[in-house]
């Protein structure tokens, strides 16, 4: 293994065992999962049990069609299997918000930790490069970050394969659904960890830089109630045109971390 | 070992190290003296390649420190910081594997095993930094200075907020150092520390104003520094002797304490006393302590 990658992978199982020591770090983005798919498979599937009226009743303007508007192939699905398939996808963009919010939490936790620890001064003694720091700051949060997006997906495909309609999990092995969770959810995660990087730099106190990262989370919302009231619906194209623009969003984000992350700066201008 | 010429950095506006020239060799120790804010900090932040210096030049270990040697200086630089910056949640050895990993250290676990040894920690090796008291923490800091066997070593007020055995610890440790052959540089508001360590002391306030062995320093200023006891209090004497060119003075009982420009001026004062009524009783040159060579350096300089 090069110098490079032994450096950063110090810091990466460094921030590890932190976080091992202390996985109380961990609890606000687990309960972000719960939080997230419990209410979204209570309406699924919970609530239409209970009163006795399917979804496909509910009044969702032709759930098929809106389906076969985000680029899913239905099949042979009943109208109630169609309408889950049309609210599940709607549950699904919203879970993106599990690897933003863990990240942000995660990072920002880490780089101000550092800085209340009294920690970089020596850190930056050693013949890590900028780029390195960066990078072994971000790992251990994008990896934790994506464990949690994965058992978000594991959730709603064992809940929907068990008790959904028939067919209707297969629809989470569609090509939209692996968009969102292979490609958008690492993106997010990583704006999530640059923002953290480039927040924290500017703030002594996790909680405050969460508080501004937070601000992420507004366009995500946007889409959510957007779609969910009709006004437009995230196909494939529009997930792919996403992830391109959040590509640029991320190198932006990058360009600016990079020089955050300048010894000298973050010397003399951290505060 | 280390040698700066004319090394400058400024802050905007603010000059903060100024045309600062000096040398330490293997196995000397140099103390860095100066008021807060003198510089002390930014010089060992320039040696150990965490700034780069506005002009002049310095070279550590034999390479020149550029930008592009940064790297390489690190790797020879050992720096103890103000604050330990332990990782408090993780064990003493994590903590010093981790930096022994981003040094490169080949073998890290029997180096690690090696410096917790040595600087007397190898029975608190798994216990949580931020479990140890404040004297383990800074033995824990000296062994992540040194876990990758630099030849130069900063320390950084290394025995600031120490009790006195823990304080005397370290400076064991230091001396090892320097047994060791390595280079120690040590930055402390401690004279009596500073005088007991170190070959060759450094006064600074931003620029270098002495540089010398701890006793031509004291003899420097032992000439120009007399106790004059007279009879009565000293302080009605006081205005005589303040008027005489470049001498200060302060009063204790009775005893006038002068500073004056050289050991030829004495008889001429003690005539202006005399002249002006005061009965002189007594007259000698004080022992000038380090406090007192330093003090006046720092006060010469305005």
């Amino acid at each position: 293994m090069g110098d490079r990658w032994r450096r950063i992978r110090a810091i990466a199982r460094k921030d590890a065992e932190e976080v091992r020591s202390q996985p109380a770090l961990l609890l606000p983005a687990a309960a972000m999962v719960l939080g997230l798919a419990v209410p979204a498979l209570t309406v699924l599937l919970v609530v239409p049990r209970l009163s006795g009226e399917s979804l496909a009743d509910a009044g969702f303007t032709d759930p098929g069609a809106a389906a076969a508007a985000m680029g899913i192939e239905a099949g042979r699905l009943t109208d109630e299997g169609l309408a889950q398939v049309f609210l599940l996808q709607q549950f699904l963009v919203f879970s993106l918000l599990v690897p933003i919010m863990g990240s942000l939490s995660l990072a920002s936790q880490g780089i101000i930790g550092e800085k209340q620890a009294r920690a970089l001064e020596p850190l930056l003694a050693t013949p890590i490069r900028t780029g390195e720091l960066l990078a072994g700051k971000v790992v251990t949060p994008f990896v934790l970050s994506m464990a949690l997006l994965a058992a978000t997906f594991l959730l709603y495909l064992v809940a929907m394969s068990t008790w959904g309609e028939p067919g209707v999990w297969l629809t989470l092995l569609g090509r939209r659904t692996l968009l969102l969770f292979l490609v958008l959810g690492p993106l997010v995660s990583l704006m999530g960890l640059l923002a953290a990087a480039i927040i924290s730099s500017r703030v002594n106190d996790a909680r405050t830089a969460q508080q501004w990262g937070a601000l992420l989370v507004l366009p995500l919302t946007g889409f959510f109630v957007a779609q969910l009231t009709g006004q437009f619906l995230l196909g494939t194209g529009a997930l792919l045109v996403t992830a391109l623009m959040l590509v640029v969003v991320c190198a932006a984000l990058l360009a600016v971390g990079v020089r955050v992350f300048q010894r000298e700066t973050i010397l003399m201008r951290w505060k | 070992m280390v040698e700066t010429r004319a090394l400058t950095r400024r802050f905007d506006d603010r000059v903060a190290v100024d045309g600062l020239t000096l040398d330490v060799g293997a196995g000397e120790v140099v103390s860095l003296l100066g008021p807060n804010g003198a510089g002390q900090t930014t010089t060992f932040r320039m040696l150990a390649a965490l700034l780069m210096p506005t002009s002049g030049e310095a070279t550590i270990a034999g390479t020149r420190l550029t930008p592009s040697s940064a790297d390489a200086t690190r790797s020879r630089v050992g720096l103890l910081t103000e604050a330990p910056g332990l990782w408090e949640r993780l064990s003493v050895r994590r903590n010093l594997l981790t930096y022994a990993d981003l040094h490169g250290v080949t073998d890290s676990g029997a180096r690690v095993a090696a410096v917790m040894d040595a600087v007397g920690i190898a029975d608190r090796a798994d216990d949580r930094a931020g479990a140890l008291s404040k004297g383990l923490k800074q033995r824990v800091a000296l062994a992540r200075a040194v876990v990758h066997d630099p030849q130069v070593v900063l320390l950084d007020e290394p025995t600031s907020g120490l009790d006195p055995a823990s304080a005397r610890q370290v400076r064991n440790l230091i001396r090892q150092l320097r047994g060791d052959g390595r280079a120690v540089l040590v930055s402390t508001h401690n004279l009596s520390e500073a005088e007991e360590l170190s070959d060759r002391i450094a006064v600074l306030n931003a620029r270098l104003l002495a540089f010398d062995t701890p006793r031509r320093l004291r003899e420097e200023r032992r000439a120009a520094v007399v106790a004059i006891e007279v009879e009565g209090e000293a302080t009605a004497w006081l205005r005589v002797a303040a008027q005489l060119e470049g001498t200060s003075a302060t009063a204790d009982g009775a005893v006038l304490t002068l500073r004056v420009p050289d050991h030829d001026s004495v008889p001429d004062i003690v005539a202006a006393l005399v002249a002006a009524g005061a009965r002189v009783r007594r007259v000698e040159p004080t022992h000038a302590t380090l406090e007192d060579a330093y003090l006046a350096l720092v006060r010469d300089d305005g």
